[in-house]
């Protein structure tokens, strides 16, 4: 009898630090990957900046077509390079609203694309005998603001822009403003339930091991089924936006976080393990003691 | 007898953990279920690619095909009222316009994309295909293809050639209107083709179409499919 009173209060609170432990592994995970130092490492392992510039001449060379601007215009005035300056400046500007880190203060100017297409618009209207009037101006300025929209686009394959304009980091900033406290509730509240742990479990001290073994296993081996599985059935290459540098950068951070969260869930199942065999060791060799 | 104890334990620490295993897969499982229902649309838009095909692998894109099999010279005894209509596929050429009266000759593809355009005519994807009953409706650049598409006026003649027939239209009404009008492309319950290019501007790229309503006026199809090809 003695022996189920103290069996049931170890398995309650060991199941509490199962999910104390999962919401402390996936609050840490979330404050550790949403930083820009990760998506830089996307932007430079995925070559986002030449996949970006491969677009633009894509698009560029369609729209010489209808606009009869030749996509040599615009595109000498810009290099890959140029492209993933950009789309860090995104990423930042992005994060800096999100309240994460700070955002250098520029806005985005492209003075060598505008005086290359003013140029060749100029020198157009003179060809052709065309006045360059306030109409002449307005035109050249809606040409030259739309170049600009498109480089601007293209230079976010994460689409920061379209969450910014939706309001979406606005929303973030506000739930990530809990994150830190979160993670210092979910530390506390695991280290508490271990305390309790121990206080359950003070006359046998290497049972203490099996409880904490076996919440640190499961709440390891839970939040790794996931991730084995996205990763075996490569769910992420499924995804329907096949715009090379959109497909790059969403694909490649997705795969990042679902790798580095298999990771962190692997290395907590096995120190799991690890508990579990100290604990064999450590119970046998108190037993023959005994 | 301690023995016995220790290997009585066994049985209960791996029962135990399994049960604690099941239990909080059980309430994860459960804990999911209400987010999964609300994003699983979502998630079924944001990775509905089956083939699970990476960006230029071919398995996803354009596929383009020109046909230089099109008869646009046929002989009258081949064609008869009813035929059969070949659909065709996205970014396949399958009919060739022929205006006369503003020196027009184009390969038509079907669907629209920016790289059509740089080959020929496009004919929208959601209008009728040639030979149905409904809007056909074709556009194409106004400084390749379409350059003289607003000279042709009410009475004149546009010509499509395909491989299973040959349709003549002629000219209704000159039209003109926005780019985001969608009146003219919309389907009709009438025979009609639609042919529409950007308006010619200096500078840039212009917001305003101009195009062409056409009237069916003779449907012929070869007798059997494909005959249309060139001898």
């Amino acid at each position: 009898m003695n022996k189920i009173r103290a069996y049931i209060p170890n398995v309650l609170l060991t199941f509490l630090l199962v999910f104390a432990l999962i919401g402390a592994e996936l609050l840490l995970f979330v404050q550790a990957m949403l930083t820009p130092e990760t998506f830089r490492y996307i932007t430079k392992q995925e070559a986002l900046g030449e996949k970006s510039y491969a677009a633009l001449e894509k698009t560029f060379t369609a729209r010489a077509h209808s606009t009869g601007i030749p996509a040599e215009v615009i595109l000498d005035t810009i290099t890959p390079e140029m492209m993933e300056q950009q789309i860090e400046l995104h990423t930042e500007q992005a994060f800096a609203q999100l309240g994460i880190g700070d955002s250098r203060d520029i806005a985005a100017e492209y003075p060598q694309m505008e005086a290359s297409v003013r140029a060749y618009l100029e020198n157009y209207a003179d060809e052709n005998g065309y006045e360059k009037d306030a109409a002449f101006e307005e035109k050249a300025t809606a040409i030259i603001t739309e170049a600009e929209q498109i480089v601007e686009d293209t230079a976010d394959p994460f689409k920061l822009g379209t969450l910014r304009r939706n309001g979406w980091l606005d929303a973030g900033k506000r739930y990530l403003g809990y994150l830190k406290p979160a993670v210092i509730g979910s530390i506390v509240l695991v280290i508490l339930l271990m305390v309790l742990l121990l206080f359950c479990n003070l006359k046998q001290k290497p049972l203490l091991l099996y409880w904490y073994g076996l919440a640190v296993l499961v709440g390891g081996v839970l939040p790794l089924l996931p991730c084995i599985y996205l990763k075996a059935t490569d769910y992420f290459a499924a995804f329907a936006v096949k715009d090379p540098q959109i497909f790059a950068a969403v694909v490649g951070l997705l795969r990042l976080f679902t790798d580095r969260a298999l990771v962190m869930a692997a290395v907590t199942a096995g120190c799991g393990v690890l508990l579990l065999i100290v604990f064999a060791v450590v119970g046998r060799k108190a037993e023959k003691e005994a | 007898m301690a023995e016995e104890k220790k290997k009585s334990r066994l049985p209960v620490y791996i029962l135990t953990g399994v049960c604690l295993f099941i239990l909080c897969a059980a309430v994860c499982i459960a804990a999911m279920i209400v987010p999964y229902e609300k994003a699983k649309t979502y998630l079924g838009i944001a990775f509905m690619d089956q083939a699970k095909s990476a960006p230029g692998t071919g398995l996803e894109g354009l596929i383009i095909k020109e046909n230089a099999d099109i008869n646009t010279d046929p002989e009258e005894k081949d064609l008869t009222e009813e035929g059969e209509i070949i659909r065709p596929a996205f970014g396949e050429q399958y009919a060739v316009l022929r205006c006369e009266a503003a020196q027009i000759e184009v390969p038509v593809f079907w669907g629209s994309d920016p790289e059509l355009l740089e080959r020929g005519a496009c004919q929208l994807s959601s209008s009728k295909v040639l030979g149905e009953t409904g809007n056909a409706v074709i556009s194409a650049h106004v400084n390749t293809f379409f350059a003289n598409l607003s000279q042709l006026q009410p009475g004149d003649t546009a010509v499509l050639y395909t491989q299973y027939g040959v349709f003549t239209y002629t000219v209704r009404e000159l039209v003109k209107f926005e780019c985001t009008n969608k009146h003219y492309i919309n389907p009709t319950a009438n025979d009609q083709l639609t042919l529409y290019t950007c308006e010619a501007q200096v500078l840039g790229t212009s917001t305003t179409r101009i195009g062409v309503l056409c009237d069916l006026t003779s449907k012929q199809f070869y007798a059997a499919s494909g005959e249309g090809a060139a001898e």
